[in-house]
């Protein structure tokens, strides 16, 4: 096995590297709509239950299933591996970033009105601190299965530790095989790591 | 969406082959969690010093793609539909050990103190008081285990165990466009069925509590 | 000389991994059909005596003896069915109604369904709970009523002895005037032993016949409220009962502790002395007797018979056995 990184870490390297930018994207992504959604859901409050129960039913798709829906719609490769991972993280997400705002101490806000913040102010220096481990927390759940799904992802052409596996298996090539569940179990061990310090951070910020 | 059908019509056998796999190794893994999951559920929320370990491996578990574990069982138990299911028992385990616990927990310990000493044996406590109220977090629990687990089930095809996955892969590879979609959207119809279902038993169990 | 219901025999209790002993060679027996406080600080063990009762907990040493059995020797399960607990959280069932609580044994006990109505209705109305209620689910009861239906849950098959820790201490003051003296008049009926915690000394002195004052596992004092108040033991518990306010006294003393007996001017119940009732409290015995304007009071029983007497010369007696800090002599 060895042997075979020797051989091929240039390779490795590559799709460690791909396998991380279309996880990272995805993730990016998905928060970006996640957060307008939270946001609509906040003020609008009719809109609540038919996005969450929007997410869940896609959350509740099978990964692989999810892409063979969207191939005909966005064809193979990496579109529609980041269109699916982006769909399914807004489950999680919606749901993290909505109660990271909604666990805010109503006192808390009722003090910085108080003392005469004005809105943005009172976002800057008061909610969007308080809200943002638990926004960490969605994004660490989010990130640790889109790396899990982006394995999965080579299946339809867009690259990724994936391709390690698979390829592997029909090539009976073991070593490759194992290469890619080790590195991409260290890769959702490491995302989940530096989310994990992240989020401790911010949780200290708040509680120091 | 008519091609999959077209599918289905002309190999309806194969397709009903596929779909009943899949319900099986479903059925039985999810058999076998719950198996699992209940006593140690019951001892990791009784006994505190077993929660933060419980909770620590299964955290670990849960991090682990599933492919990778699916693949690392194969060198010891082999292809098929048995190493399918126990690769599916341990990756589904966790939410369902984690949701038993919290849902246990979570019964105030004056209740649980009260019916003991009013003389209620231990497993009329549980089934009488502590189910009940637990319910709402268990039922949380399996509907995470239930979708995961048929999610995985697809996956299961890559390792011999059949299923709809089957279908989606050989349609993937011959680009068949039908076959892969039926087995996409018959696997995503049972996976939404199966969270509805069991979505609408905890409202209900919440409201037996709440009323 | 009454039965005895519970016996304390040289009672140790450590709990494993803690190096203090909860319960420092207890013994302490009570009285069939008596109520018995037990007061202390948290921490002074009395939780932990009331629970080596219904084998909660087990002693480390020595015996609990209920009705003169070794309680270690009995099934656990029988016992805590003779034995109804109360507790300041209630502990009641949050998914049953009120009906369901209150026949959690006797369902258990597999009784018919006429007789657990029929039995549900006399608890209802001993404990005072309103009927109306008795289908709706506890969770929507305020602390006072859930405290009742915990009583009432406690008492449906008949126990011989009620645990009872710290039942009131989450009830406001005014509902909780109401359960003391409701709690009082029921025992009085129904006979019950009650072993009750508290750790407030004004509840202790009120409801207990025999009050056990604890510290750090140890009884410092097991007695009427009147030796405690008025012939303390030691420095602990004449700091702790302020045994030293006379105000204090009065409240907690009742004029059958107190009073003397009936002197030369007899004791015809038709006499146009003021009466007062055995059971009243000194204090408003004092107010009745200085609104009176005269200088005895005629004691009388529940049914008006002439029991003692009591004048200024019962409160001397009493202030004296306060210390003099008041400054009156």
């Amino acid at each position: 096995m060895i042997r075979y990184m020797t051989k091929h870490y240039d390779k490795l390297l590559g799709l460690l590297a791909e396998h991380m930018w279309m996880s990272a994207a995805a993730v990016g992504i998905a928060f970006a709509i996640a957060f307008a959604a939270a946001m609509l859901m906040y003020r609008r409050k009719e809109f609540a239950l038919p996005v969450n129960v929007l997410c869940n039913t896609v959350y509740a798709i099978p990964t692989l299933a999810l892409f063979s829906i969207l191939i005909p719609i966005t064809g193979l490769g990496k579109t529609t591996a980041i269109v699916t991972m982006v769909l399914y993280n807004q489950f999680i997400l919606t749901k993290s970033i909505c109660s990271a705002f909604e666990t805010i101490d109503q006192s808390v806000l009722e003090a910085a009105d108080a003392i005469g913040l004005d809105g943005w102010q009172t976002y800057c220096s008061v909610k969007a601190p308080l809200a943002l481990p638990l926004m960490l927390n969605g994004v660490k759940l989010a990130l640790s299965s889109t790396v899990a799904g982006a394995t999965l992802a080579a299946l339809i052409g867009a690259g990724g530790l994936g391709e390690l596996i698979f390829n592997g298996l029909s090539m009976k090539n073991y070593n490759q095989v194992a290469w890619g569940v080790v590195l991409s179990s260290l890769c959702a061990f490491a995302a989940n790591h530096v989310m994990q310090w992240m989020e401790d951070r911010a949780l200290d910020r708040i509680q120091g | 969406m008519p091609e999959a059908l077209a599918y289905i019509e002309s190999h309806r056998e194969q397709y009903v082959d596929a779909l009943l796999a899949h319900l099986t190794i479903d059925a039985i893994s999810l058999l076998i969690c719950v198996a699992v999951a209940a006593p140690l559920g019951y001892l990791g929320a009784k006994c505190g010093r077993l929660t933060l370990p419980l909770q620590n491996v299964t955290g670990m578990i849960r991090i682990i793609p599933g492919i990778a574990i699916f693949l690392v069982l194969i060198p010891i138990t082999g292809l098929g539909q048995t190493p399918a299911i126990i690769a599916l028992v341990i990756m589904s385990v966790p939410p369902l050990l984690m949701s038993a616990i919290a849902g246990l927990r979570s019964v105030a310990p004056s209740v649980v103190e009260s019916a003991a000493a009013m003389g209620m044996g231990r497993l009329q406590t549980l089934i009488e008081v502590e189910l009940p109220l637990a319910l709402p977090t268990l039922l949380d629990g399996l509907r995470i285990t239930t979708v995961s687990l048929i999610a995985g089930t697809t996956i299961a095809a890559y390792v011999g165990a059949g299923g709809l996955g089957t279908l989606i892969v050989s349609g993937l590879s011959q680009n068949k466009q039908g076959v892969m979609l039926a087995g996409a959207l018959t696997a995503a119809a049972i996976a939404i069925a199966a969270d509805a279902f069991i979505a609408a038993m905890r409202r209900r169990a919440l409201r037996k509590i709440s009323a | 000389m009454a039965k005895t219901a519970i016996e304390f025999i040289h009672v140790h209790k450590t709990f494993p991994g803690s190096g203090v002993e909860a319960a420092k060679d207890v013994n302490l027996r009570i009285e069939e059909g008596s109520i018995v406080t037990v007061l202390g600080t948290s921490g002074s063990g009395k939780t932990t005596l009331l629970k080596l009762i219904n084998r909660i907990y087990d002693c480390t040493q020595g015996r609990v003896e209920y009705f003169g059995k070794d309680v270690a020797t009995l099934p656990v399960v029988a016992l805590r069915r003779q034995i109804g607990y109360v507790i300041q959280q209630s502990g009641l069932f949050p998914h049953w109604t009120v009906e369901r609580n209150i026949a959690t044994l006797p369902h258990i006990l597999k009784w018919d369904k006429g007789r657990i109505d029929k039995r549900v209705d006399e608890l209802m109305a001993l404990v005072r709970l309103d009927p109306e209620c008795r289908m709706r689910s506890v969770r929507k009861l305020s602390g006072g009523q859930q405290q009742r239906v915990g009583l009432a849950r406690a008492l449906a098959v008949n126990p011989s002895v009620i645990l009872m820790d710290e039942p009131f201490g989450a009830i406001d003051a005014i509902t909780r005037e109401e359960l003391q003296d409701e709690l009082l008049a029921l025992q009085t009926r129904l006979k019950i032993t009650i072993v009750f915690v508290t750790h407030s000394i004004r509840e202790a002195l009120k409801l207990g016949h025999k009050i056990v004052v604890m510290d750090k596992g140890e009884i410092r004092q097991a007695d009427t409220a009147y030796n405690i108040l008025l012939k303390p033991a030691n420095e602990f518990v004449r700091r702790f009962v302020s045994s030293d306010d006379f105000y204090e006294a009065l409240r907690a003393l009742r004029v059958s502790e107190c009073m003397d007996d009936l002197g030369r001017a007899g004791g015809d119940p038709r006499s146009s002395a003021p009466k007062i009732d055995r059971d009243a409290t000194m204090g408003d015995a004092l107010q009745t007797l200085i609104r009176s304007g005269q200088s005895r009071l005629m004691v009388i029983d529940a049914e008006g018979g002439p029991v003692g007497e009591l004048t200024f010369d019962s409160y001397r007696g009493v202030a004296a056995r306060s210390e003099k800090d008041c400054g009156t002599a």
